[in-house]
């Protein structure tokens, strides 16, 4: 890509993040700010899925099972157990990266329709568990009063991140370390390595690379960032329950990344946002709201599987490649 | 001279007078009405009740209205909100009607987990906090001074229940059957409770996961060991149909009895014939011969074209009693003096006379009921 | 009235069955050959609904090559469409239940139409999410059009009958008979029929197929409504012993995937087998494990075949 367009695209993402600072200083009220914290944990479980999706190129039903047990993992330690949610967060992380190494590695010898059962067999053994294990998760009932995100020592000096503005900013912070953390590694030699195994794999594994095992990697770390978010989740709703493990968690972030673009960078973000912001706006809708979802990642499916993202960079490449001609002064 | 500044001055003060109370008067032409917000599940799996509910709410909100309104002719003025049986859903939906609806009065709730998250908002914004339906006795322990719950908890109804069926019906071997929730393992605890060493005794407990179909093991088992009764805790009327209808077809012909509060007419269109003779007990059936009654009946009848059941009513008494409370304590954001006007009144209901507790519990001052299934419809069993 | 965690009975992937106590009255002996009997009863006819669904699903796949993700939906549509004509209408059970199956394998033309067909000359892959998008719209509609709350599906056939041992619905009774019917119906149907061969000689090569003239996309549509019919009736059979709710599918068709791959994909012996075995599998685990855990049973089943034995116990080892 040429200067100009790097430049550009650099602006383009500097604005963003001023934007995104900026957001909930435009809206004030409590209630609009809960959607944008809505909206950040979407990010982040789409750009979870994206990973899988996008650069693996293998589709999962069951991504829901990480985000619920990051959740869960996360209220159980810091509520049941007692850690400080300083250390409950990263330990469900943790949690669900071992669980994507166990699934993932069971899961990723096979290939299309058999990987996607696979991983709807799994998250559904998963919200068996989560349900029914009524004495650790307290089942149907749902898990109520976790612990808030206290920032400090304790003792000494305490912050909460309770309002919807701190938790905002918090999640901001999350979804930008895990933006840079795939941006580096998409542009590694690890990413070109994903790129290559993705694209090209007979060629890939005859200079030596094992795709297995970068599959499984990929695979990992997408499930630890989706533990991330479910854990993001548990703290600033402070109540979870069996809900979270179903289809509906599943289907959603897969909309995300279908539609919003799967195997960019862009394309989760515009995913995270018509999906976490719409569902507000159609408040009232409930199960109409899914049908028109559903249609509408049908219709991408059909019209344009590649996604709005992907739509939008190949219409901003034309338009450019229709400028530049004219610039040298071709005809 | 003097008459002319008399006359004068008089003038004057009586067109400030005028000037005073004609603005006044045409202020009170458009009155601002009172908010008040329902919070309840109009869509997904408790849809049912959540619309039920609504139902009760809605006709309070006419019966009020029409009766001039309340704090100085002022319309009560109804926000629905749907939680969706989930507790996230029915925690945005207090910091909407908080924040861009600009109301101190929550109500509603038909599902114990979402009521339980709503009330962490409303106790932390000091949010008046009326819980229609869910009985969890959690919801009423968490120490929120705004908070009051219509319904009471299933050890209240066991208080009634469980002595009446050892005092009428007698029966000498019980086989129990619950759901895995706390509720079922709380009825385990009530029959040990009040059956104790000299009650009926139960001689099998059998424990089953929400949303299982399929109860003929747990019947036979029951069938084979012939008991004089047999007891059932669970909520659900699609299950407590399955239940009855299976019981039925295995030809389990002990009598059975329903955990109090769960008879209800969906229970008997589900099970059809097999509901014929099931007992229960309850605070409430639309047949009480009370005039309160009869009238909440008649209107509802009136604005629906169908009777009332429990919901409605409780949705009814929410409404009704919380406007009256606001005309009394003359207030609609003065969270206290509201709460104290509820806990100093008796209010007058269609199940009868209600006080609130110190813990914001409703108690009924009237009787519970038994009930059995006569020829396809829900009497009172004397 | 407690309704903490309520689900309306809507998910049967919460199935479960845990006893806390054996009775202590009674000769334990006779009650556990009882037990057996009455499981092994309950297994047969479960194991049948699940066979019906799964033939369907391995059909398409071996047919068409497509997963169809929206087959549990077709089940549930049986339901609900014979439960419109059933309760609603008040038309007698087996006549609504034979217009609902018809009704859906009409839809399934549709179906077939917009969600399967765009794609198996582009990208067959896509089909996985084609079909998975088009059972949430199916699933969503339907929860719209009749709400949350399980409904009742009444048949004729729900006296107990006596059968020495046990005692059996006719309507259990019924499912077994329709069932088998049904399956050596099948089989002579594809065995000794034109069209049964023609549908056999596809599923072997398609290429070769099409070079004699044998129109594919009529033995597409053929299968697939053959398929999804197999599921409605399975749906208006299996309907009346419990409820109806939107998303009993879901439930059906994850079985449904457990059994193909059990069978091994593409066979229908193999889902017949497979079927049987989950059925009854399930119900002794629910009758003598401590099983809340009897889907988690079917799921690991899932997963270790996949891992050891992918092409099922029927199937063959693919190229």
């Amino acid at each position: 890509m040429n200067r100009a367009a790097r430049n550009r695209r650099n602006w383009t993402r500097f604005l963003g993040l001023v934007v995104a600072l900026l957001l909930p200083i435009v809206f004030q009220d409590a209630y609009l700010r809960n959607i944008l914290v809505i909206f950040g944990i979407y990010c982040l479980l789409a750009l979870s899925l994206n990973i899988i999706v996008g650069y693996i190129g293998e589709v999962s039903l069951g991504h829901a099972a990480f985000f619920g047990l990051g959740g869960y993992a996360s209220a159980i330690l810091s509520k049941t157990v007692g850690f400080p949610v300083l250390l409950s967060i990263p330990s469900a992380v943790v949690i669900s990266g071992i669980l994507g190494l166990f699934i993932g590695y069971l899961a990723l010898r096979l290939r299309g329709p058999y990987f996607a059962i696979t991983t709807l067999a799994f998250a559904e053994i998963i919200r068996l568990i989560v349900t029914n294990w009524v004495d650790l998760t307290r089942g149907p009932l749902g898990f109520t009063q976790i612990p808030p995100l206290v920032l400090g020592i304790p003792g000494w000096f305490e912050f909460k991140v309770m309002s919807e503005l701190r938790y905002y900013y918090f999640v901001l912070v999350l979804v930008g370390l895990v933006f840079l953390l795939i941006y580096n590694v998409v542009h590694s030699p690890t990413g070109r390595t994903f790129l290559a195994i993705r694209e090209q794999e007979p060629l890939a594994r005859s200079v030596g690379i094992n795709p297995f095992r970068y599959r499984v990697l990929a695979f990992v770390i997408s499930t630890m960032i989706a533990g991330l978010a479910g854990a993001a989740y548990a703290h600033f709703f402070r109540i979870i329950s069996p809900d979270i493990n179903m289809v509906y968690y599943s289907a959603i972030p897969l909309m995300m990344v279908m539609v919003g673009g799967r195997g960019t960078l862009l394309g989760p973000f515009l995913g995270a946002l018509l999906f976490a912001v719409l569902p507000e706006l159609f408040r009232t809708a409930g199960t109409i709201r899914m049908v028109f979802f559903a249609s509408f990642l049908l219709a991408t499916i059909v019209y344009m599987p590649e996604g709005i993202a992907v739509k939008i960079q190949t219409f901003i490449r034309d338009w450019e490649t229709k400028k530049s001609p004219q610039e040298l002064g071709d005809v | 001279m003097r008459k002319s500044i008399g006359v004068g001055a008089g003038t004057v003060l009586l067109g400030a007078a005028l000037l005073m109370i004609v603005p006044t008067a045409v202020l009170g032409q458009t009155k601002a009405p009172v908010k008040i917000g329902v919070i309840l599940p109009m869509t997904g799996p408790a849809a049912l009740y959540g619309e039920q509910a609504n139902r009760g709410v809605q006709l309070a909100a006419k019966m009020v209205n029409g009766a001039g309104g309340i704090l100085g002719g002022r319309q009560v003025s109804i926000i629905l909100e749907d939680d969706q049986a989930n507790p996230v859903e029915g925690v945005n939906a207090v910091k909407k009607l908080m924040n861009r609806d600009g109301t101190k009065l929550i109500t509603g709730g038909v599902n114990s987990s979402v009521s339980l998250a709503e009330l962490q908002v409303t106790k932390e914004a000091g949010l008046l906090h009326i819980v229609t339906v869910s009985t969890a006795p959690a919801i009423r322990e968490q120490g929120h001074p705004s908070l009051f719950a219509l319904q009471p908890t299933n050890s209240m109804k066991d208080d009634f229940a469980l002595p009446w069926i050892a005092q009428v019906l007698k029966p000498k071997t019980v086989v129990h059957l619950l759901e895995n929730t706390d509720y079922g393992r709380v009825e385990v605890e009530e029959l040990k409770k009040h059956w104790g060493a000299s009650g009926p005794k139960v001689v099998a407990t059998e424990t089953f996961q929400l949303g299982e179909t399929d109860f003929t093991i747990h019947l036979n088992k029951f069938k084979a060991m012939k008991p004089d009764l047999f007891y059932l805790s669970t909520a659900a009327p699609s299950t407590i149909g399955t239940i009855l209808k299976q019981a039925y077809e295995i030809g389990f012909k002990a009598p059975i009895f329903l955990a109090p509060g769960n008879l209800n007419n969906d229970v008997v269109r589900l099970a059809g014939p097999a509901a014929e003779g099931v007992l229960c007990a309850d605070y409430y059936v639309n047949i009480l011969d009370t005039p309160a009654n009869k009238k909440f009946v008649k209107d509802h009848e009136e604005m629906f074209k169908r009777p009332p059941e429990k919901m409605e009513m409780l949705g009814f008494e929410s409404i009704t009693i919380l406007s009256k409370a606001l005309d009394m304590a003359g207030t609609e954001t003065d969270v206290k003096k509201i709460s104290d006007t509820l806990r100093q009144n008796k209010w007058q209901t269609p199940r009868g006379e209600i006080v609130f507790d110190a813990k914001g519990q409703a108690k009924g001052v009237g009787k519970d009921q038994a009930l059995v299934v006569k020829d396809g419809k829900i009497t009172i069993r004397k | 009235m407690s309704l903490l965690g309520f689900r309306g009975g809507m998910d049967p992937r919460q199935n479960g069955v845990r006893s806390m106590s054996l009775p202590t009255i009674g000769s334990t002996s006779m009650i556990d050959l009882d037990l057996l009997v009455i499981q092994l009863a309950n297994g047969l006819v479960i194991g049948m609904g699940y066979t019906l669904v799964a033939i369907g699903l391995t059909m398409v796949f071996g047919i068409l090559g497509v997963l169809n993700f929206a087959h549990g939906e077709f089940f549930m549509l049986g339901a609900f469409v014979a439960y419109v004509f059933g309760e609603l209408m008040g038309w007698p059970y087996v006549v609504s239940s034979v217009v609902a199956i018809v009704l859906v394998m009409a839809i399934s033309f549709l179906f077939e139409l917009i969600s399967v067909r765009p794609f198996m000359e582009r990208d067959p892959e896509m089909t996985l999410l084609s079909t998975f998008a088009a059972s949430l719209i199916l699933m969503n509609l339907v929860e719209v059009i009749w709400g949350n709350t399980p409904l009742p599906l009444n048949t004729p056939f729900s006296k107990p009958l006596d059968l020495l041992f046990l005692v059996l619905t006719a309507q259990r009774i019924l499912i077994l008979l329709v069932g088998a019917v049904g399956v050596i119906l099948l089989g002579l149907f594809l065995k000794f029929t034109k069209m049964g061969k023609v549908i056999r000689a596809t599923a072997q090569n398609k290429k070769a197929s099409a070079l004699v003239g044998i129109n594919i996309k009529k033995v597409y549509r053929l299968t697939f409504a053959a398929g999804t019919g197999l599921a409605a009736i399975a749906g208006v059979l299996i309907a009346p012993l419990s409820n109806l709710y939107a998303s009993m599918g879901q439930g059906m068709v994850l079985k449904g995937f457990v059994v193909v791959i059990l069978g091994g994909l593409a066979s229908v012996p193999g889902a017949i087998l497979g079927g049987l075995t989950l059925g009854i599998t399930e119900a002794i685990a629910a009758g003598y494990v401590s099983s809340a855990w009897k889907d988690v049973i079917g799921f690991s089943i899932l997963i270790i075949i996949l891992l050891l034995r992918p092409q099922g116990l029927m199937g063959r080892r693919e190229a």
